[in-house]
């Protein structure tokens, strides 16, 4: 874990793996490196995603990042603030998750 | 008999006699003061009359017919109905768009249809996959791997269809997408212990192991949640 005063780094590698799954481990992340706090400063994140990787599910990406995704209102927004490194093939797969957290909202009607 | 027929004939004696005109004169003024106060006792008795009926009571006491009340009841029912049908009607017309609009064309097709499709297709592929010959692993691997990569791509098309639904009801979305992200956490954790690269031991691949009815089960859960949505909203 790296964590300076401008930026957050997490290493998924730390956490498990190759499989990236349940929403409570992603929050359990979340916890640990005050995900809460950094959200309402000017603090970038960088993620790091492991290339031995299996997958990384919905579950576990909206358990880590969901909230900050829902705090930052747009997808822009988010990725000003958040970066990823690792394989691109999951970049799809982030693009969908960040859409769906997007839609954990509240209601239009 | 008047005082004018009483004075008459003496009158026209003393005019016949020759009487002057002053005795004339005289028996004039006394029929004149003679009509007057017959006039004023007339208007007093008029007058009395007036203040009596003024100050008369004539307020009307009579009992009302029996049909009043029938009419007095009907009149009260029908006020109370109509605003019995005003409330009903309003709480019909929500619960018909609700009903008719949002579940019948809304959810039943755009989301619980494909999502009940969804769960025959990869629950019997699942299925399939359990029953296949796992002596050629590279073949079992690859059907896994692709069974795993449709599996995934599927369940995310059918929760950007719950989308619509979080227009109206967020939160049957956010627990409708979840029991599909456990669904899928499931999966994966089933393809990956049962591929060689996971080098799992026997007891992780049974730990891990899942077969067709975890779809059902989720169906059933969704399903379950919707029919609750439903009836709370139905009133």
């Amino acid at each position: 874990m790296i964590s300076t005063e401008d930026e957050i780094s997490i290493d998924l590698k730390d956490h498990g793996g190759p499989v990236y799954a349940g929403r409570t481990k992603g929050e359990k992340v979340r916890e640990k490196y005050k995900l809460d706090n950094a959200d309402v400063t000017n603090v970038k994140v960088k993620i790091t995603i492991p290339e031995n990787t299996y997958t990384i599910n919905s579950s576990f990406f909206l358990g880590l990042l969901g909230e900050s995704i829902r705090k930052a209102e747009s997808k822009d927004a988010f990725l000003n603030k958040f970066c990823f490194v690792g394989p691109e093939i999951f970049n799809s797969k982030i693009n969908d998750y960040i859409s769906r957290a997007l839609h954990e909202k509240k209601p239009l009607l | 008999m008047t005082p004018s027929s009483l004075v008459a004939s003496p009158v026209s004696a003393l005019d016949n006699k020759g009487v002057n005109k002053k005795i004339k004169q005289l028996i004039i003024e006394k029929e004149k003061q003679y009509l007057h106060s017959s006039h004023d006792k007339q208007l007093g008795e008029f007058n009395v009359r007036i203040k009596n009926l003024e100050t008369a009571d004539i307020t009307y006491r009579s009992k009302p017919p029996g049909y009043f009340w029938w009419a007095l009841f009907l009149a009260v029912t029908t006020f109370f109905w109509n605003i019995f049908l005003f409330f009903y009607n309003k709480v019909k017309n929500r619960n018909e768009i609700i009903d008719e609009y949002w579940v019948r064309n809304i959810a039943l097709p755009i989301c619980v249809n494909p999502l009940i499709e969804f769960v025959e297709t990869y629950s019997a592929q699942l299925k399939a996959l359990n029953l296949s010959d796992k002596s050629n692993m590279i073949n079992y691997e690859n059907d896994l791997k692709g069974f795993q990569k449709e599996f995934k791509d599927e369940k995310e098309f059918i929760i950007k269809k719950f989308f619509v639904l979080s227009i109206k009801w967020n939160e049957i979305f956010n627990v409708l997408s979840k029991q599909l992200d456990e669904l899928d956490d499931a999966i994966t954790m089933h393809c990956y212990v049962n591929q060689k690269i996971s080098n799992s031991d026997a007891r992780q691949i049974a730990k891990y192991s899942i077969n067709e009815d975890v779809f059902y089960t989720t169906l059933a859960r969704i399903l379950a949640d919707l029919s609750e949505l439903h009836s709370s909203e139905i009133k």
